[in-house]
């Protein structure tokens, strides 16, 4: 007997009679709506229009709805020996050197060549970290969303501490704030993610709360969330925000208005299943990394799906994802850092910007 | 017109077939439809539904991103990048010990209905904690393992009552199940001074080479045993 496999895309559950008795119920009727279809071709059709079953079929992927941007895999950092970091929450370059969070592990990595060359978190009198989930630099700090132990760590690049930010609860609030993003506003204010609250609290730089965006619940629309994450800036101090469960990247004014947003939830073209991180680039252009649809999906500055990268061949729609589990991303030059929780630190080139992509159409 | 005798009993048997097929539908629907309210995988905001964020919606005429799982070999595929989409730390604690693959689990096969973390998790399932499918408390591993029980070492038996409380009772699930003894309520609900299959064998992550087993054991290393000394302290004193 065939083993019964999930069909395309039945891991979100499409297709799973979970108990047996609904089978049993389920065949018992479609037996009956069986008989009585064929008790109503027999009554009222007449024999030659009997037959022609209509057929269900998956449209396949064509690439011709958006864009595949070319996008060279040059670089994977798998964890060597299989421990060297865990389930790694993001990375960041700070002072010529590269930081992987291990949030695993509980501690962050300071990276040289290429091979581990300090590790941050755990030693006597060194932060302690609990759950990390985000990182965020001013070129001069290192911040930590330390999500289990409420509070952001505020670090100098050699790994000391230098502030302990205890969150403060928004307005009303319940839970205590549980960090999972952050991001260092120009003006040296902090945002922060705080999940079980639904908010994004923005700070002044000694940690005070200034404003409190979001119902402080699960909420949609323009003035909530459902599960805040990770986040980043641009120039203009704009806040992108994750928005997890809404399927969408929210744009915040750098006073916490909402400006616009990116994506919605789905799993076709242009919408997004979960997700993880955000990076902008100078023009304006977002890239989201979706971790179930393992793949980052890039839309223009008025919210424009443009495209996606992610298959290992760019010409090839069938062809499987270069990522497994992406989430946080950041661009450098014409190569694009994606710290997938699984695979590791994975490095694209991208040859073809959305940018130029948008005036290449254009034209 | 006036229906032909023939006709009649032929419409008559029809509506009769037609009213059982609704019945029989409309009831597989309403005991088909779980009711997430309240549990952890009520997720929903405001006006939406708990179904679309593992069911999510299909934009109408919309292309799917992917022709089929976007990475649909090795550990990492079946079920597991659902479950983690979630248990990563963002919307749920990170699950450390369900999702190394470096890490001892229980067998599963990504992908095959049943066998993978739905051979024991149902996320619809409310009844019986932590969204396990089965009954049985801390014993439910006796629903697939039949010969656990009589010849193997006893179960639900109360360990204070003979006198063998572990030395350690710390259990903490978020350290990955393999770092002490737990005792249970006689339910195998709640933590009580019963032992059950889950007081020894852990299935997210026991200790390499063993039967999933929460400490050492190896009859190579006769002086140190921990997981049997662990509670079996006052003959291996002697």
């Amino acid at each position: 007997m065939d083993i019964p496999r999930y069909g395309p895309y039945s891991p979100y559950g499409e297709k799973q009679p979970s108990e047996s008795r609904w089978a049993l119920k389920a065949l018992a009727a479609a037996a009956l709506l069986l008989t009585a279809s064929a008790i109503a071709a027999v009554l009222f059709l007449p024999a030659g229009e009997q037959g022609g079953e209509a057929e269900e079929t998956h449209i396949p992927f064509l690439g011709v709805s958006h864009q595949i941007f070319p996008a060279t895999l040059i670089a994977e950092m798998p964890q060597p020996g299989g421990d060297t970091w865990l389930f790694p929450g993001g990375a960041l370059e700070a002072g010529g050197m590269t930081f992987v969070l291990d949030t695993g592990h509980n501690r962050i990595l300071k990276l040289e060549g290429g091979s581990v060359a300090a590790a941050i978190g755990g030693e006597p009198g060194g932060p302690v970290l609990v759950d990390p989930m985000a990182l965020a630099t001013d070129g001069q700090s290192i911040y930590v969303a330390n999500s289990t132990a409420g509070q952001v760590l505020v670090l100098s690049l050699d790994g000391q501490v230098a502030k302990t930010l205890d969150l403060a609860k928004g307005p009303g609030d319940a839970a205590t704030p549980r960090p999972i993003g952050v991001a260092v506003l120009p003006g040296g204010g902090i945002a922060v993610s705080d999940a079980d609250n639904h908010r994004v609290l923005l700070l002044d730089s000694e940690g005070v709360l200034v404003t409190a965006v979001g119902t402080g619940v699960r909420s949609s629309g323009r003035d909530g969330f459902n599960v805040p994450g990770a986040m980043t800036t641009d120039s203009a101090g704009n806040v992108y925000v994750v928005d997890t469960l809404n399927g969408r990247v929210v744009k915040l004014s750098p006073d916490g208005a909402y400006v616009s947003e990116f994506g919605k939830l789905g799993d076709t073209a242009g919408t997004l299943s979960r997700p993880k991180g955000v990076a902008v680039d100078a023009s304006g252009n977002v890239f989201v990394s979706d971790g179930l649809m393992a793949a980052i999906s890039v839309f223009g500055p008025d919210g424009t799906y443009l495209g996606m990268i992610g298959r290992r061949e760019a010409t090839d729609a069938a062809s499987g994802s270069i990522f497994q589990a992406p989430a946080g991303l950041w661009l450098m030059g014409d190569t694009l850092q994606v710290m997938d929780r699984i695979a590791g630190l994975i490095t694209v080139r991208l040859s073809e910007r959305p940018a130029q992509a948008i005036a290449a159409a254009a034209e | 017109m006036a229906l032909r005798p023939v006709r009649f009993v032929q419409a008559a048997a029809l509506v009769a077939v037609a009213v059982a097929v609704l019945a029989s539908a409309g009831l597989v629907l309403a005991e088909k439809k779980k009711d997430l309210s309240g549990t952890k995988h009520d997720v929903a905001s405001a006006g939406t539904q708990a179904c679309i964020y593992c069911h999510l919606p299909r934009q109408a005429g919309g292309e799917l991103l992917w022709a089929r799982e976007p990475n649909s070999v090795g550990t990492f595929s079946g079920l597991k990048p659902l479950c983690f989409s979630c248990h990563d730390g963002t919307v749920a604690n990170i699950r450390k010990y369900a999702f190394r693959d470096d890490s001892p689990l229980h067998e599963t096969v990504p992908g095959v209905k049943g066998q993978d973390c739905d051979r024991c998790h149902d996320p619809h399932e409310t009844g019986y904690g932590k969204f396990i499918k089965f009954s049985g408390g801390a014993d439910f591993c006796q629903n697939c393992h039949e010969e656990a029980g009589p010849g193997n070492h006893p179960v639900d038996v109360d360990a204070r009552l003979l006198g063998h409380l572990p030395l350690d009772s710390t259990w903490d699930p978020d350290t990955g199940d393999s770092l002490g003894t737990r005792l249970w309520n006689e339910d195998g609900t709640e933590p009580g001074t019963y032992v059950k299959c889950l007081s020894c064998h852990a299935p997210h992550g026991g200790l390499p080479d063993t039967a999933m087993n929460t400490m050492g054991i190896s009859a190579t290393h006769e002086e140190f045993m921990p997981l049997c000394q662990n509670c079996h302290y006052k003959q291996a004193e002697q």
